[in-house]
C-alpha cells in the first residue's frame, strides 16, 4: 500500500473503532459490542504504528517514537505534496 | 395498548413508535446486528446497517423493527 492507501486505512479503522465507541456509550453492557470495539482498536492502533514507522507521526505525541524531533517535517496535510 | 397502561420504563418497553405515551418522545433502542465493512462504513458515515438511511428513505423505511409504508 502506498501512503495515501495506508492513512486511509487507518481513518476507516479510527472511524469504525468510534462508532463502536458511541454505541457502548448507550450500551455499556452489550459484551458483543465491547468485543468488537477491541478488535476495532486493536487493528487501529496497528495500522497506525506501522503508517508512522514508514511516513512518520500521525499526532505529535507519536514524535516521541522516533530518534529526532520529525513533527516539524514536510508535508504538512494542507500541503500540496501531502496530496498527490 | 391498553387505555390504563403506563409506560414504567420506555426502554424496556419493545413497542414500535405508537406506544401510546402522549408527549414522550420515543426512539427505540438500537440493537446491534451485522456491522459493515470498515471501507463501506466510512463512505457510509455509520457502521451499522440498520443506521444507513438515505434521504429518500428517511421516514418510510424501517431498517429493523419491520415497519414501512409499502407493507
Amino acid at each position: 500500500m502506498n501512503k495515501n492507501e495506508m492513512l486511509y486505512k487507518v481513518q476507516q479503522y479510527n472511524f469504525a473503532a468510534y462508532d463502536m465507541l458511541l454505541y457502548l456509550d448507550t450500551h455499556p453492557d452489550d459484551r458483543k459490542a465491547f468485543r468488537m470495539f477491541r478488535q476495532l482498536v486493536e487493528k487501529y492502533k496497528k495500522l497506525k504504528a506501522e503508517y508512522e514507522e514508514k511516513f512518520g507521526p500521525l499526532e505529535a505525541y507519536s514524535a516521541a517514537d522516533f530518534d529526532s524531533f520529525n513533527w516539524l517535517k514536510s508535508p504538512w496535510p494542507w500541503e500540496r505534496m501531502a496530496n498527490v | 395498548m391498553e387505555k390504563n397502561k403506563t409506560c414504567v420504563n420506555a426502554a424496556d418497553m419493545i413497542c414500535v413508535g405508537s406506544c401510546g405515551c402522549v408527549g414522550y418522545a420515543y426512539v427505540p433502542v438500537q440493537e446491534m446486528d451485522d456491522l459493515m465493512d470498515v471501507s463501506r462504513a466510512v463512505r457510509c458515515g455509520t457502521i451499522f446497517p440498520e443506521l444507513e438511511l438515505g434521504i429518500d428513505e428517511y421516514g418510510k423505511v424501517c431498517k429493523q423493527w419491520g415497519c414501512s409504508e409499502d407493507e
